[in-house]
């Protein structure tokens, strides 16, 4: 058969195929080039960059879990001055979608970060990271209050006309709430799920191993724990979603977009292979061409759908 | 530029007390291996890409061996410490390795600096190579080695075995000097100062547990010589795009502080510089 089309839209977002890096794990992409070609992917989502440059946390950063990790790095990062006059230059002189994740303090803070990317050429969608404290709610996570997601993802809209992707904290009661604040506030895509706090304890020092206390787990730990919240906010939400959690091969991705996502980003397995996004992408398109899938976006929500008629293979019974 | 390359293990050479010399070589005749430096690092991983769960991310090892052995070979010299040391000790000739290399920056030293190497555990394994090819380049490095007691001096042998030599030290006293490796390094220097000009190109060079590390970098910045030190920190990726292993650095003393990732811009570090 002729090559599977991997293609997939995402609101105003067009992906060459479904596959990008996650947010905090290829920094601004341009860490990838020695590993492969960054145009078989999808698209780049950059590290989380606010107004201003940030040293982050103090060491220890990372701990490893059974299949998963658990990180606290504080968001260091150049800040968007750099990051729009020295990594994105660089970086959009490659064929593939710059998605800017941005994060702030406040929500005017947000829209100052949207505005600054809205002027810059090459940035196809920008991605808000409401899991960090909002200092005008006394530090509650943006992403855990409803009306928080609201505002901001109001006042991003007010700012940029790019496509906007809110990212969603899994760390959270019932996540369909937040994902109809962000949809009713005006956001265009829905990404999910961002890392589950977690905490390792050294037990001989009696001390947790981060400096933070807590961190974020992530990795195949919790890929399952992330299908199912793909799945339920598909059934909840119609709007365009990118699946995230421990996918580490195409048959992973696989799984998110039958629960319902139309593209899934690669985090924590880049950190284990640098080239591990790009083979997800290839990993993808064998699997379809195998099984006579013509096109990638066949698969979007066939698992959340109601059967029509059996699976191939399926017994009639 | 760092190449990702499937090797297998050649050798895996038990040489005691926990303490392994593994030898890879290219899985297949086509992979050529980049070139390295001492003090340069790999991180490896136990299988194809994507197969492993356990343990999940890859580990860093230092280089042991001189880049463009005729044999084509990698060597990681290791001890157990952990989970993933000890499934890696289980590992036999024929298994494959993944194996990102070469990582960091290696020990930057001028032509003609008098090396003096301290090394602390299997800290060794970073300063074996530097040692190695100090000699080629036809120095006399120093090389003290401090461990717990005598029977973890498996992890100065490959030095031992290539005719550097070496001054020992024990915390218990059942081998050389009783006492830390730091103690041996000041012995050192203070000798050194009796001549003139005893200490102009020295440079120290110092690799091991942390407060090993502060304690060779406070005598060396005592006796005001140079010191590097070569740190380590968990790391999940290796190349950068973590920012998981980072070091707490101050240009110089009011400096702000920065930190700095140990894999991209150490994991060689100025010893001045590190805030310990």
């Amino acid at each position: 058969m002729s090559a599977p089309s991997l293609a997939v839209r995402l609101a105003g977002l067009s992906l060459r195929n479904p596959v990008l890096t996650a947010s905090g794990t290829s920094g601004y992409g341009l860490d990838l080039l020695p590993h492969g070609d960054i145009a078989r992917l999808g698209g780049i989502v950059c590290k989380s960059l606010s107004l201003r440059p940030r040293e982050g946390n103090a060491p220890t950063r990372i701990a490893e879990t059974p299949a998963g990790m658990v990180n606290s790095i504080g968001l260091q990062n150049i800040g968007i001055d750099a990051f729009l006059g020295k990594a994105l230059p660089e970086l959009r002189r490659h064929d593939v979608a710059i998605v800017a994740n941005i994060f702030g303090e406040t929500i005017d803070e947000f829209a100052a970060l949207a505005a600054r990317v809205e002027g810059a050429e090459g940035v196809a969608a920008i991605e808000l990271n409401i899991s960090c404290p909002n200092t005008d709610r006394g530090g509650i996570e943006f992403g855990v209050d409803p009306e928080a997601t609201s505002r901001v993802t109001e006042a991003v809209k007010r700012a940029t006309r790019l496509p906007v992707i809110v990212k969603l904290s899994p760390n959270v009661t019932d996540i369909t709430v937040i994902a109809r604040a962000a949809r009713d506030a005006g956001a265009d895509i829905l990404s999910l799920v961002n890392t589950f706090m977690g905490m390792v304890i050294d037990i001989e020092t009696r001390r947790p191993v981060l400096s933070s206390g807590s961190g974020g787990l992530s990795g195949p730990a919790i890929r399952p724990m992330a299908v199912h919240l793909v799945a339920r906010v598909a059934r909840s939400v119609k709007l365009p979603l990118i699946g995230i959690g421990g996918v580490r091969t195409g048959e992973d991705a696989i799984e998110f977009l039958m629960a319902g996502a139309s593209a899934v980003e690669v985090g924590t397995a880049t950190f284990t292979e640098p080239a591990a996004a790009m083979r997800v992408a290839s990993e993808i398109e064998a699997w379809c061409r195998a099984r006579g899938v013509a096109d990638v976006k066949e698969l979007i929500g066939a698992a959340v759908r109601p059967a029509a008629s059996p699976p191939p293979g399926a017994s009639a019974g | 530029m760092p190449s990702d390359l499937s090797l297998r293990i050649v050798s895996q050479a038990d040489l005691g007390a926990g303490h392994f010399l593994l030898t890879l070589r290219p899985d297949s005749a086509a992979t050529h291996l980049p070139a390295w430096e001492p003090g340069q690092f790999a991180m490896i991983t136990l299988g194809p890409a994507a197969g492993i769960h356990d343990p999940l991310l890859r580990r860093p090892f230092s280089i042991f061996n001189q880049p463009g052995s005729a044999d084509g070979s990698v060597q990681i010299f290791y001890k157990i410490l952990g989970h993933g040391t000890g499934l890696l000790a289980r590992a036999r000739a024929g298994d494959p390795i993944r194996c990102l290399l070469p990582l960091g920056n290696g020990f930057a030293t001028e032509p003609g600096s008098r090396l003096v190497l301290v090394a602390g555990g299997i800290g060794s394994a970073s300063l074996h190579p530097l040692a190695i090819a100090d000699r080629q380049r036809g120095g006399t490095p120093v090389f003290l080695y401090g461990c717990r007691t005598a029977s973890e001096l498996a992890g100065v042998r490959p030095t031992r075995d290539a005719g550097i030599e070496v001054l020992v030290s024990t915390d218990d006293g059942s081998s050389g000097h009783k006492g830390y490796v730091s103690d041996l390094l000041d012995a050192y220097l203070r000798r050194e100062t009796e001549d003139p000009g005893g200490l102009d190109g020295m440079v120290v060079c110092a690799c091991g547990p942390t407060p090993m590390m502060k304690a060779s970098a406070a005598v060396a910045a005592h006796h005001g010589v140079a010191c590097l030190v070569s740190l380590e920190s968990p790391m999940a990726c290796g190349f950068g795009v973590c920012v998981g292993c980072v070091v707490g650095t101050r240009a110089a003393a009011g400096e702000p502080l920065h930190y700095r990732r140990i894999c991209m811009e150490g994991p060689v570090f100025d010893a001045a510089q590190v805030v310990w």
